[in-house]
């Protein structure tokens, strides 16, 4: 009971213990593609600890059931199932980031470990009950009451990704029955029973004022799609997929608005991930830094701090930004809501700094919200660039100089600057 | 009213797929001289100079001046379809849209919608080269292509006997040099370097293969100017430069 009170020692304790497999593929693979070849991420190895909550768990529960899971090992056969809270209140915060801000790595780890995952292995284009039934979960606006029956008593466990939210323990499903109406919104219901490409629907629904993580719930569980192309899309890659296709969308609005009028620069800290976003008088062009110090899960062998860098010009990028995966599409979605906000278009440069303390990944919520905060900050002005990027750099721990070496887009001279 | 003719579409599709990747939509100027069109691309980083002259067409007729919005991105997948085939284009006022018909053993006509382009003032700058040389387009767009197996940017740089044109990047480094006498002109007033961007000049060089020359205009970290010539037409680029860090 003790040491509950305070896990992240025990969980930072289990993490320095792990070794990484490569210097510098670990920083690029973040766990989430297994460069190595390895089965699964020796750094993100499942965190055995004890926890009181471990009593709690049964061949069976009865409660409500906030989300779903579908895992990607296996693709297209993966483990499906819902997402059901050991406690009755506040059930649909546990899967609700948007609500998370401010958290820190103790309480987020202690909220998601009272989600009880159950699995079972699906096709991903499969249209069984119990597919059915989990589809009903996701489209709910609120957590539906579930019974769920495993094949054995769940095992407790903490596990970790860089894209989706920390995952607490985990049981074989064998049954599971819905015994309440699920919320289901008219619109949502219309939307995704019309005929609709997932796109589509899913910029419709955005429009409508749900949030991207409801969405990608719904993209996830296969509902969404023309009929032959309906499937279910593994957790972590509908995340960034609906960050991608909602920017998209906001994007060619964006383009048509006029630009900023000066030197913007928004910043805010969280959870040891420090970002400044700085917006240009200029077209629509974004790049971005990740800066891991050394000494974080992904730097362990590191001495100096290693910084990523991913850009796209006005026309946004095709190619999936490979170096920052799904980090690159959060952040980018909260600046482009922000620009659709202020029916303003800009060239955008988004510093991100990654100190020690983040241990711990939380998942690409940290980004997005972290970003989202920032860009509620009232902005710092200036009128030329040189001016900002000093601002910028005096809250930036890694020199300004180092970031430019990697600059694409502030290196490129444009021809107004020779008249 | 407005009626044109290529019995050989190559000098329009080169020259369009040229532009399209860095200019999307424009407002191309069609007058009884020929057509024009200038542009800047959305970073304000190249502007575009393309000059069909009358008598690049076959048959050429306009009544008035005319601004005609295009969809160049459009226009390119279009023509990409051309194969070999004589090309009729032909203003259809009236649905606002642009008939373009290929012709060879069957006649295949494409619409495309003309669109209002904002005729936004190009701030262009005036700029002193210090050096100007006229090579073969071959010259330049195989070196282009050599940078591009090891880096993202360029440098093109000339002394008082040759034209550089260099990369470095994490895999190796090469460079191209040609010597004063293989060049067509060379004049150069004193030794200057400049560093460019791959991206845009991948696209550019895509005009080596209709033009029978190309003249580099280089100075010390400006843009560079290219003007790509054939006998009735003219494809000019203007390229801010990147800024050399190390």
């Amino acid at each position: 009971m003790e040491d509950w009170q305070d896990p992240k020692c025990e969980i930072v304790r289990a993490i320095r213990k792990l070794r990484p497999m490569s210097r510098t593929l670990c920083l690029e693979c973040k766990g989430g593609r297994l460069l190595c070849g390895r089965p699964s991420c020796p750094l993100l190895a499942k965190i055995y600890i004890q926890s009181p909550i471990e009593g709690m768990l049964k061949e069976n529960m009865f409660g409500p059931s906030p989300s779903i899971f579908v895992g990607w090992k296996g693709y297209p056969n993966v483990f499906v199932g819902p997402l059901t809270s050991i406690e009755y209140e506040n059930a649909s915060l546990l899967d609700d980031p948007s609500k998370w801000y401010g958290l820190d790595f103790n309480q987020i780890i202690k909220m998601r470990s009272l989600l009880v995952r159950s699995k079972t292995r699906c096709g991903v284009k499969e249209r069984s009950k119990i597919v059915e039934k989990v589809q009903e979960v996701v489209l709910s606006i609120k957590p539906v009451d579930t019974e769920v029956e495993f094949k054995s008593k769940p095992k407790y466990s903490l596990s970790f990704s860089p894209l989706s939210q920390p995952l607490g323990p985990s049981g074989m499903l064998r049954n599971f029955d819905i015994a309440e109406n699920p919320a289901i919104p008219k619109k949502v219901d219309s939307v995704v029973s019309d005929e609709f490409k997932a796109g589509e629907a899913i910029s419709k629904l955005y429009h409508y004022g749900y949030d991207v993580y409801y969405l990608s719930r719904i993209l996830s569980s296969g509902v969404l799609g023309l009929d032959l192309g309906k499937k279910m899309v593994p957790t972590r890659w509908s995340i960034t997929a609906v960050d991608d296709i909602v920017g998209k969308r906001l994007l060619e609005n964006i383009r048509s608005y006029p630009t900023v009028n000066e030197f913007l620069v928004y910043h805010n800290t969280y959870l040891d991930n420090h970002f400044e976003v700085l917006l240009m008088p200029r077209r629509w062009e974004y790049e971005q830094f990740e800066a891991w110090a050394p000494d974080t899960l992904w730097t362990l062998s590191y001495k100096e701090p290693a910084i990523n860098q991913e850009n796209e010009g006005y026309w946004g990028r095709s190619e999936y930004a490979y170096s920052e995966g799904g980090g690159y599409y959060a952040a980018r979605l909260a600046v482009q809501e922000a620009l659709y906000r202020m029916r303003r278009q800009a060239g955008v440069i988004v510093f991100r700094e990654i100190y020690e303390g983040y241990i711990i990944p939380v998942g690409v919520w940290e980004v997005r919200e972290n970003v989202r905060q920032a860009m509620k900050n009232p902005p710092r002005k200036f009128d030329t660039l040189s001016e900002a990027l000093r601002d910028i750099s005096k809250r930036l721990k890694i020199p300004m100089k180092e970031y430019l070496k990697k600059s694409k887009m502030l290196k490129q001279k444009r021809l107004e600057e020779f008249i | 009213m407005f009626k044109a003719r290529l019995a050989d579409p190559k000098i329009l599709k080169y020259s369009i797929d040229a532009v399209s990747n860095m200019i999307d939509e424009a407002g191309v100027s069609v007058t009884k001289d020929g057509l024009r069109l200038k542009a800047m691309d959305p970073a304000h980083v190249a502007l575009v100079d393309l000059e069909l002259k009358k008598e690049a067409f076959d048959e050429f007729e306009v009544e008035e001046p005319l601004v005609l919005g295009i969809d160049l991105e459009r226009l390119n997948t279009i023509l990409k379809r051309a194969g070999t085939d004589q090309i009729l284009i032909q203003l259809d006022s009236e649905n606002n849209v642009l008939k373009i018909r290929f012709k060879n053993s069957s006649t295949r006509t494409f619409d495309l919608p003309l669109i209002e382009v904002s005729e936004e003032e190009l701030k262009v700058p005036n700029l002193d080269f210090p050096s100007q040389i006229e090579i073969p387009p071959k010259i330049l767009s195989e070196s282009i292509k050599d940078a591009e197996i090891v880096s993202d940017h360029v440098t093109l740089m000339v002394d008082e006997e040759n034209l550089f044109i260099s990369a470095k990047g994490d895999l190796g480094n090469v460079e191209v040099k040609v010597p004063k006498d293989e060049a067509k002109s060379f004049e150069v007033s004193k030794s200057c370097r400049s560093m460019f961007s791959l991206e845009y000049l991948k696209d550019m060089i895509k005009a080596s293969d209709i033009a029978d020359s190309v003249k580099i205009y280089l100075g010390d970290n400006i843009p560079v100017r290219m003007d790509f010539t054939t006998e009735n037409a003219r494809l000019s680029f203007l390229l801010a430069p990147r800024i050399e860090s190390e």
